[in-house]
């Protein structure tokens, strides 16, 4: 059974023996982590306030300002941090979002079966098809700025992921010995959706979850850069990024360079975690 | 067996009911989501009677089913609105001006992508388990996860800043531009012989090229990867081996031809890929492509031409997706005979 | 003609060294058929691909020569040997429906083939393609079709084209008909018959049907567990097996004329070779087992040009 994979000295035995793809779970959950705790305790690590001019606009890095300051004069590194507080939480809420939302109608769809679910399949497949960051960019830019709304519109664009994940799965499972015995012993079907069926599926939304968050990053920070997501002053990785394009060809590096590793490290954290559990849990279903 | 005729047309059938999903899906996301689109798109700040002639001017004060039926006939009609700023011009003509553009940015990036995917996932794919295909796994990851603006501008400052050797905005030199035709100017200035025009066009394709098929390149890595592992554990690479024909041979006129038909099958993804990433390369090299026009005109808050613009974006993907599995079919004997 | 000498081809596995082929000696002499029979995971494939040294890795030849008309394949660069493969000894594989490339029109495929070693014009390579087709009883029209629409039958017959399409010396033949049907099968054992007397090459057919081996073959070896259990002329082994194992591997076909169609199998399991038995591999099934045979491994013997590798004739 995939759930008890997951218990954690099993699970870290696994990591060890896989070789790189050990490393590349170790890695990513190193950046991840980190990532976390930035977001969590920016005002502890930050060493200056984010919105607020500290010193003279675009000094290069320094003793004082270890990543240099931006534009006007704030510090790279502490929009650096409090901006990870900001993609992580648009990442977090549009997750949660497109996951109470992908995650039942995948289950339903699939072990329903039937007409409801090739319609639900219809239209899922049809926004899977669309340009993500597009989809994105035509509701952030109805719903206007802020964080709740570039959840929504990241969240949007993720809900056929999973929608079509937790489905695929659901379909191989409804066959499965232990679902046919639970139906035998009469069980009913939403218990055994929940009972039997979303415990099983937990490893796969594990593994979507990262390789997901991985791409939500670029597309946030993409929403961000375009100017459609948290307003201005907030510090935001992509808008930041946005805002210092102008200098930079003039040699004004710092301020494009620390956010855009920033953006890339994230993703790349995700990405990393996503793959190495993918192999090692032993499916190939990106 | 069925003939080709009647597999296109099948497929062709299929494509409406997408179609009109995505249609749908703009209609909501445009008039139903939360937030008066009139009210986001023009400012907080206009007068209760702007914004009431505005939603008369535009349709909205009728029922949504009214609306929604209305949306849908015009679009039938090829009407994709008219603009609200700026004479009004019909949309459908704007976009003619930056779409072509936009394909020329996402087939240099598509070249560049399928290129250098099929050499990344050829080296992985023709020595696997080792140091070479982890290399190339990384590689995919990499590359997947960088910021297009942030690596088109490090293409930007190496090669127009630091180096000098080629542009780092725009689409061609403007003394040099070529008379339109296909409003490819690679395409137009060979057309016309302006050879000129062909050297700038393409000088000033390469960055974006570049940055839109580096990052997409990832995909492909894996794709050529798992794609020709299946294809040379087949009987058939084995009795072209046991009929002694050269390795050259073996790999690209058989084993990359088969290995390359299920990719093909997944090209209509890959080119919505494209298309969202080409908005971020526009916007970094100020391509005049669809991207930057969506973008300007959301600033502009034009309303109706955003509207246009996705649904356009949604027809296109669509017919990208059609092409695909047509292609397909011609190109794969089981289903062309 | 061909010779093999003691070859022995390793699986490195995961989990330990599978001794595939092992200490296997016989020889193919001109325009001879020669079956090699034997259950599966009796080594007989293996043995085939190592010939043209195309054993799938983990596989590796560990010992032993394969000489062709003196010259040992073992010792040639990669180069010398894809001359080899196709032209001195070609291969006919399993299963047709997988063994032709889906995109390609079967005509070309013979036409790359005869290309790849002759140094001919298109049109002349043409030519011989169409005779080749018709020599294997396909219409010339077939040519450009592609392999999903031809029969399973037809694309052997392809198969078995382009096998003899450069005149070889030794043509391998692996499970050719168990993927088509009985109709099928007789039709594909007639071709190889014409073929030999037609082309006078030599077959080394490999099956695990021994009633198909001894139908088509003039020389019978019999494998079990990587080694070669006996070697003798077809008339040699019908009229009198000597190893038990082949004894055994008789008795258990249907003898239609005595109207006999209860199955029978060899009881026991097929070795396991991560583990081999001690001794003769045979031992544990051998229902005249001695204790020598528990023991040591038994030397082939040579008697009147029959081998045989039994402890029961080693004393006579």
């Amino acid at each position: 059974m995939r759930t008890t994979d997951l218990i954690p000295r099993e699970f870290w035995r696994k990591i060890r023996d896989a070789g790189i793809d050990g490393y590349m779970v170790i890695v990513g959950l190193m950046i991840v982590i980190t990532a976390v705790i930035l977001a969590l305790f920016a005002e502890f690590i930050a060493p200056y306030d984010p919105i607020q001019r500290v010193g003279p606009p675009v000094s290069p890095p320094s003793t004082q300002y270890l990543l240099g300051t931006d534009s006007i004069g704030r510090d790279v590194l502490s929009r650096l941090i409090y901006g990870t507080r900001t993609i992580m939480i648009v990442i977090l809420i549009s997750t949660v979002l497109s996951m109470s939302v992908g995650i039942p109608l995948g289950l339903i769809s699939g072990y329903i079966g039937g007409k409801l679910d090739r319609l639900l399949s219809l239209i899922m497949d049809s926004i899977y098809a669309f340009p993500g960051l597009i989809l994105a960019i035509a509701v952030a830019a109805v719903l206007g700025p802020g964080i709740y709304n570039t959840s929504i519109s990241l969240a949007v664009v993720y809900i056929p992921t999973y929608f079509r994940m937790i489905r695929g799965h659901v379909l191989s499972l409804r066959e499965t010995i232990f679902v046919e015995a639970a139906r035998a012993i009469g069980a009913k079907d939403r218990r055994i959706m929940l009972k039997y069926i979303l415990p099983n599926t937990l490893f796969i939304i594990t593994v979507v979850f990262s390789l997901n968050v991985a791409d939500a990053v670029l597309t946030e920070a993409g929403l961000s850069f375009l100017g459609l997501s948290v307003a201005s002053p907030t510090p935001d990785w992509g808008f930041d990024l946005k805002n210092g394009q102008r200098y930079f060809l003039s040699g004004y590096w710092w301020p494009v360079t620390f956010p855009g590793i920033a953006i890339f490290l994230l993703a790349l954290g995700f990405g990393l975690l996503g793959e190495g559990l993918n192999t090692i849990l032993g499916k190939e279903e990106i | 067996m069925v003939s080709i005729k009647a597999y296109i047309a099948t497929r062709a059938l299929l494509t409406i009911p997408m179609v009109l999903i995505l249609l749908t899906f703009v209609f909501v996301i445009m008039r139903i989501l939360p937030g008066n689109p009139v009210l986001a798109l023009i400012g907080m700040k206009a007068s209760e009677e702007t914004i009431k002639s505005l939603m008369e001017q535009l349709g909205l004060n009728k029922p949504l089913w009214q609306q929604y039926f209305e949306y849908i006939y015009n679009l039938l009609r090829g009407d994709l609105g008219r603009s609200m700023i700026w004479g009004r011009r019909p949309v459908i003509n704007e976009i003619m001006n930056r779409f072509p553009a936009t394909i020329e940015l996402t087939i240099g990036g598509f070249i560049v992508s399928i290129l250098l995917g099929l050499l990344t996932g050829m080296i992985a794919g023709v020595k696997p388990y080792g140091k070479i295909d982890a290399t190339m796994r990384i590689y995919s990851i990499f590359v997947y996860t960088l910021f297009i603006p942030l690596i088109g501008m490090i293409f930007q400052y190496v090669f127009g800043v630091y180096l000098r050797i080629l542009p780092v905005g725009g689409r061609i030199d403007p003394t040099l531009l070529p008379r339109q035709i296909t409003g490819l100017y690679t395409i137009d200035s060979l057309l016309t012989l302006n050879f000129p025009a062909f050297i700038s066009a393409v000088r000033y394709l390469i960055l974006p090229s570049f940055t839109l098929g580096l990052v997409l390149s990832g995909v492909y890595t894996r794709l050529v990867r798992s794609s020709l592992l299946e294809v040379l554990s087949q009987d058939f690479i084995r009795a072209c081996k046991a009929r002694g024909l050269p390795n050259r041979i073996i790999l690209f006129r058989h084993s990359l031809k088969n290995a390359l038909i299920p990719i093909l099958t997944m090209m209509g993804l890959q080119f919505a890929l494209l298309l969202a990433g080409a908005v971020l390369t526009e916007t970094t090299f100020s391509w005049p492509g669809m991207g930057t026009f969506l973008m300007e005109r959301i600033q502009y808050r034009d309303f109706t031409t955003v509207q246009g613009t996705i649904v356009f974006y949604a027809l296109f993907v669509a017919l990208i997706s059609l092409l695909v599995d047509i292609i397909y079919a011609y190109i794969d004997p089981r289903i062309r005979y | 003609m061909l010779e093999i000498r003691n070859l022995t081809v390793d699986y490195m596995t995961r989990r330990g060294r599978i001794r595939a082929v092992n200490d296997v000696s016989l020889s193919i002499m001109d325009s001879e058929i020669v079956g090699l029979v034997g259950e599966s995971g009796s080594g007989k494939s293996t043995l085939g691909y190592a010939i043209l040294r195309l054993v799938p890795p983990p596989g590796i030849i560990k010992s032993g020569r394969i000489l062709l008309n003196g010259v040992d394949l073992l010792g040639l660069s990669e180069d010398e040997i894809n001359r080899i493969r196709g032209k001195d000894i070609s291969m006919v594989l399993q299963d047709p429906m997988t063994s032709l490339d889906p995109l390609m029109r079967v005509g070309d495929q013979l036409l790359e083939t005869i290309v790849a070693h002759e140094n001919i014009g298109k049109e002349e390579a043409r030519e011989k393609a169409v005779k080749l087709l018709e020599a294997v009883g396909i219409k010339a029209d077939r040519f450009n079709d592609y392999p999903h629409q031809l029969s399973g039958g037809m694309r052997q017959r392809i198969m078995i084209a382009m096998a003899i399409a450069l005149d070889p010396k030794l043509v391998i033949a692996d499970e050719p008909t168990t993927a088509l049907d009985v109709i099928v099968q007789d039709q594909i054992v007639e071709l190889f018959k014409e073929l030999r007397s037609k082309i006078g090459m030599s077959l080394l057919i490999i099956s695990h049907d021994i009633s198909l081996i001894l139908e088509i073959s003039d020389k019978v070896g019999v494998m079990y567990g990587g080694e070669l259990m006996e070697f003798s002329p077809s008339d040699e082994i019908i009229r009198e097996p000597l190893n038990p194992y082949t004894q055994e591997l008789l008795k258990a076909v249907p003898n239609i004329e005595l109207d006999d169609k209860t199955l029978k199998f060899i009881p026991g399991d097929p070795p396991d070779l991560l583990n081999p038995p001690m001794g003769c591999m045979f031992h544990p099934r051998c229902p005249r087992a001695m204790d020598i045979c528990r023991k040591d491994k038994p030397p082939t013997l040579v008697v009147d040009g029959k081998h045989v590798k039994c402890w029961l004739y080693s004393e006579g």
